[in-house]
Formats: structure tokens, sequence, C-alpha cells
């Protein structure tokens, strides 16, 4: 009976859990989206939060007018999002592959202390080098996207290294040799052989890139000099502090500006999943 | 979300599994390898090893940011003793102390506790639970904070639903409380997933057994699933400790550090102390602080690949 009595209380316990975490998570959520929806916010009742009190789309078109109105129009900020996180997925990409191919199958003397090196940047986070970028950045005269960018790829290379040096590693020997054999340069090697077999895991990368440098923010703050080229999260932040923002419109703008990461998880969730939770389990 | 937080650190000898020699041979010129690396390599040293650098140099000197750098002044070990005296660094370590300790117990227990009830009692709607939970890993830190500074505000959601009429960002007592919940709340869905990932690993004959010996459910999530996900318990403590120990856009954006350095953090007292108008503008004092983390970072990157060779 005792024993019974047992079972029951774990499965009803985290019953409960999981289905009150869900709504923990959830709640603010829907509140975010019934403010974006809400006409007016001068209400004070919970209800409110739940239900837009007359649901409206008119903070979307005002969020537009409201970013021009202050110099910084949302189709701008988008694309300046667009291009950072583009140019720091395709180039943190780029260097990364080319570096764990040359890593794994080229002649590299002092391989395994360049790929120490590179791993160095695994642990220390973006907030913590702030200073020391912004200084760097100062120092060596960088300006512009390229002063945003290149950091970026700097932080982003890490990773991509490490999982592409794991899987290029794992990859069947017969079929590398097999390559060499029939005498294939070492390009067609990467473009024909290596790249063809690393769809997946390059993909998985590419996303857990994109939502990172997608929300970036500690980077942005200080290395973006000109507001004009400021991305989503520090102009929502921004936009967020000056006295009289209407915050139905900064919900409006903090809601579009999460559309991308979702897809990104509608599409690709198990993806980015998997990237997200390697090492988890021990193979 | 931190970059490569997710991926586990290389094992303590790295990677074992180079191509064959004749495939490494067969690279006819030498000079093939270094200049594919030569990309990565440059980029890495100029804009991550470099700012190291410059910021240890720069924790020994005096510079204000405005004046040419060639100006700033070498001053020994002034920078870290002033740091020692400094309040508002003192408050910023003792508080990125307790979010490490509260975010990673909180976020550890709670994360273990969901994915063993979704994992274990194969209910309907785990799999939408599931999303929903690790849903806020996808969203902006900044994003978070606001939504959460709306719904902390004085006459939102939280104070209406509990009849109460606490300031909980203006009060420099209670403060601290929201920086830690919203970590909470955003990334104890990303550890269940760590530890989802490590429980579907479990042998399934084991659980079985257990069963048939007349262990309660409780008992087999402790005594048998707990130690065979050691290694992702492993995992996820430290990267909530390295997540926990970066807090800064959450704190930025909703009060930052104040009301009078209530919650600030290791993070944002660098960025106090260098940049923000507020602040004393001093450079070699915020390098300090940065390198005082960095190596904090790295120590507890070591002891991390001690726990990994201790498991295996």
């Amino acid at each position: 009976m005792n024993l019974k009595k047992q079972l029951e209380l774990t499965r009803w316990g985290t019953s409960i859990l999981t289905w009150g975490w869900t709504i923990v998570v959830v709640l603010p959520l829907i509140f975010l989206v019934s403010v974006s929806l809400s006409a007016d916010v001068n209400q004070n009742s919970f209800a409110f939060w739940i239900f837009p009190a007359h649901p409206t789309f008119e903070n979307y078109t005002g969020a537009f007018e409201f970013m021009s109105a202050l110099e910084l129009p949302l189709p701008s900020i988008f694309v300046n999002s667009a291009i950072a996180t583009g140019g720091a997925v395709i180039g943190s990409l780029i260097v990364s592959t080319l570096a764990a191919f040359a890593i794994v199958f080229l002649r590299l003397p002092g391989r395994r202390l360049w790929f120490n090196v590179i791993c160095i940047g695994l642990v220390v986070p973006t907030s913590v080098m702030i200073i020391p970028e912004f200084l760097t950045v100062h120092r060596l005269g960088l300006e512009g996207r390229p002063a945003l960018i290149l950091p970026y790829i700097a932080f982003g290379l890490s990773l991509p290294t490490l999982l592409l040096t794991l899987f290029f590693g794992a990859l069947p020997k017969y079929l590398i040799d097999a390559a060499v054999v029939d005498g294939v340069s070492t390009w067609q090697l990467l473009t024909r052989i290596v790249l063809p077999l690393s769809r997946p895991v390059l993909a998985t990368v590419a996303l857990l890139l994109f939502v990172t440098f997608w929300n970036e923010y500690p980077l942005a703050l200080n290395l973006i000099r000109d507001t004009g080229q400021s991305t989503l999260p520090l102009a929502i932040a921004n936009t967020n502090t000056r006295a009289g923002t209407p915050y139905p419109v900064v919900a409006a703008i903090m809601v579009m500006a999460t559309i991308p990461v979702l897809a990104v998880l509608a599409f690709g969730q198990r993806q980015l999943v998997e990237g997200l939770t390697q090492g988890g389990a021990k193979e | 979300m931190q970059i490569g937080a997710g991926v586990d650190l290389v094992g303590p000898a790295g990677p074992t599994k180079w191509a064959s020699r004749k495939v490494r041979r067969s690279a006819r010129r030498w000079a093939e390898g270094y200049i594919l690396i030569l990309p990565a390599l440059a980029i890495f040293g100029l804009f991550f090893l470099l700012p190291v650098y410059y910021a240890v140099s720069l924790s020994f000197q005096h510079w204000n940011g405005l004046s040419p750098i060639d100006t700033a002044v070498w001053v020994g070990l002034d920078n870290y003793r002033a740091l020692l005296g400094n309040e508002a660094f003192r408050d910023g370590l003792l508080h990125t102390v307790v979010l490490v300790i509260c975010n990673t117990v909180l976020q550890t227990g709670l994360a273990f506790l969901l994915a063993f009830g979704l994992w274990y009692y194969k209910r309907r709607f785990a799999a939408a639970q599931r999303l929903i939970i690790f849903l806020p890993t996808v969203l902006a830190m900044v994003l978070v904070g606001l939504l959460w500074q709306q719904t902390l505000a004085k006459t939102g959601p939280i104070n209406a639903i509990f009849g109460l009429n606490i300031s909980w960002l203006g009060n420099p007592d209670v403060v601290l409380g929201p920086i830690v919940w919203m970590g909470v709340w955003q990334w104890t869905g990303w550890s269940m997933m760590i530890f989802l990932a490590a429980m579907v690993a479990v042998p399934k004959e084991l659980v079985e057994a257990g069963r048939v010996d007349g262990a309660s459910d409780a008992r087999i999530g402790w005594s048998i699933v707990r130690p065979l996900v050691g290694y992702a318990t492993a995992l996820v403590v430290l990267l909530n400790i390295i997540g926990a120990a970066q807090t800064f856009d959450t704190v930025q954006v909703t009060t930052r550090g104040g009301p009078d350095h209530a919650s600030e953090t290791l993070a944002t007292f660098g960025y106090w102390a260098a940049l923000d108008g507020s602040g004393p503008g001093a450079f070699g004092l915020a390098s300090a602080g940065s390198c005082v983390m960095i190596a904090a970072l790295m120590l507890v990157a070591v002891a991390r690949l001690r726990m990994i060779r201790d498991l295996d």
C-alpha cells in the first residue's frame, strides 16, 4: 500500500510539475502577444493581459511609423540584423570548414595545438569580452559593419571547428582513401566528397549560429557606433529605455523580431536541439 | 545563448581520429594545410586572442578612453587593488556568485525533474510540453528581460494575480530575485533537453529490472536514472555556471545594474566602469575586472575537464 502511494505520488507530482512549468513558460509569452494587440494599456486587470481589450493591429503598423520617426526605420533594422547575422554565419562556417578540413585531412604540423587554441573560444562568453573587444576594434581603427561581423566570426568559429573536426574524423576511412587513390586534388576532396557528406552537421551548426547572432546583444551594444546600423536587440533595448515609448509598440517589435527564430524552431527543431544538446548522451 | 556552450568541451586529449597517413601525405605541398587554416587562425587571433592580450595589458594601466591610448600610464597592480576596494565590483562579484549558485541549483534540479517526468511516463502531449518548455532558449535575452520587466511591473500581471504591490526591479532588497528568475525561466528548458537526450540512452532493461524488484518510480529516478545520466548532469552544471556567470543582457536592459548597484554583475560592472555615462570611465579598472572573470572561467573549464576525466 505504501509503495502504491509512492508510485502515485511521483506520477502526480511530475505531471503537475511539467504542466505547471509549461504554463509558467507560456503565460508571459501570451501577455506579450496580447499587449502587442491591445489598443489601450491603461488597464490594471489580469484579464486584460490575457485577452487584448480591443484587438487591433495598429501597434504593428504604429511600430513602423514610430521607428521611422526616430530615424531608425524598422525595415532597415531588420536588414542590419540580417546582414550582421548572415555575414557572421556564413563567415564562421567558411573559415571553420576550411580549418577543420586542414586539421583532419592535410599535412599540418602542430595540428593539435591549433585545434586546442581555437577551442579556447568555447569557454569565454561574449559578455565577458565586451571591454577587450571594444579596445581592439578601437585600436585597429575598424568602423561600420566589419567592426561587428569580424568579432562575431571570431566568437562563432570555435564551435563549428570543433563539431566539424569531430565529424570529419569520423567519416568512413575507405571513402577518403579510395578518393585519394583515384588521385583527386585537395580541393576536389573537400567539395566533391567531404562537404556533400557533411550537410546535416553543417545545417545544425548554421541554425545554432543563426539563433545566436540574431539574438546577440552585448557586442552589438559596444561595437555599433552608428545607430543607423543597429541590430534588432540593440534597437529594441534602446527604444524601450527612451522616455515616452509606448510598451505595446515595443511588444509588437519584439513579436516581429522573434518570428525568424520561431521559424528556425519550427522547421529545424530536430537539428537545433541536436546541436544544443550534444555531449549529453555519451556514446 | 552562449556560442558553443551546448557542445561538450573536447575530451582531455582532443579528437583522436585523424585521416590516415596516406591521405595526409597526398597533400603534396606542405603549405596547403596552413593556407586553409590561416583565415580561422587570423580572425581568431585578431578578435579573440588580441583582445585578451589588450585587456591584460590595460589592466596594469590607467586610461580614460578619451585621450590617445599611448598616453595611458603604467600603474602596476593599482587597478586590481582598486577593484578590491570598489563597492560596485564587490557587489557585482557577490551577485554573480549568488546568480551562479541559485541558477545552477534551480535549473539543474528543475530540468532533471521535468525531463524525468516527460521521459518516464509516456504521457500524451509530452512532445508539445517539451517544445514549449524549450522555446525560451531561442529567444533573445534582451526580449526575456523586457518581457519580465513588463510582467513584473508595478501594475503588471504578477502583482495583479497575487494582489501585491511590489516594485520588483526597483527595490534593492528583492531585485536579484527577478534576475535569477529570468535565467531559470529561459534556460531550464535547455538543460531539460540535455537530460532528455541522455535519458534516451538509458537501457530499458535496467529500468524494468528495477520495477520488477519493486522499486518505486522515485527510487528508479534517483538510484537508476540519475547515476546513468551523470555525464549529462556534469555538462548541465558546467553550462549553467558559465551561463549564470555571464549574466549581462537581462540586467542591462532592465536595471542597468541598479538601483544603486543592487543588481550589478561582473559583466555589467565592466560596461559600467568603462563605457556607461554614470561610471568612472576607467578602462584599466574595467579591464582588470574582465581579466578576473576570464581567469575564473578558465578555472571552471579546467575543473570541468578534470571531472570528465574522473567520470571516464
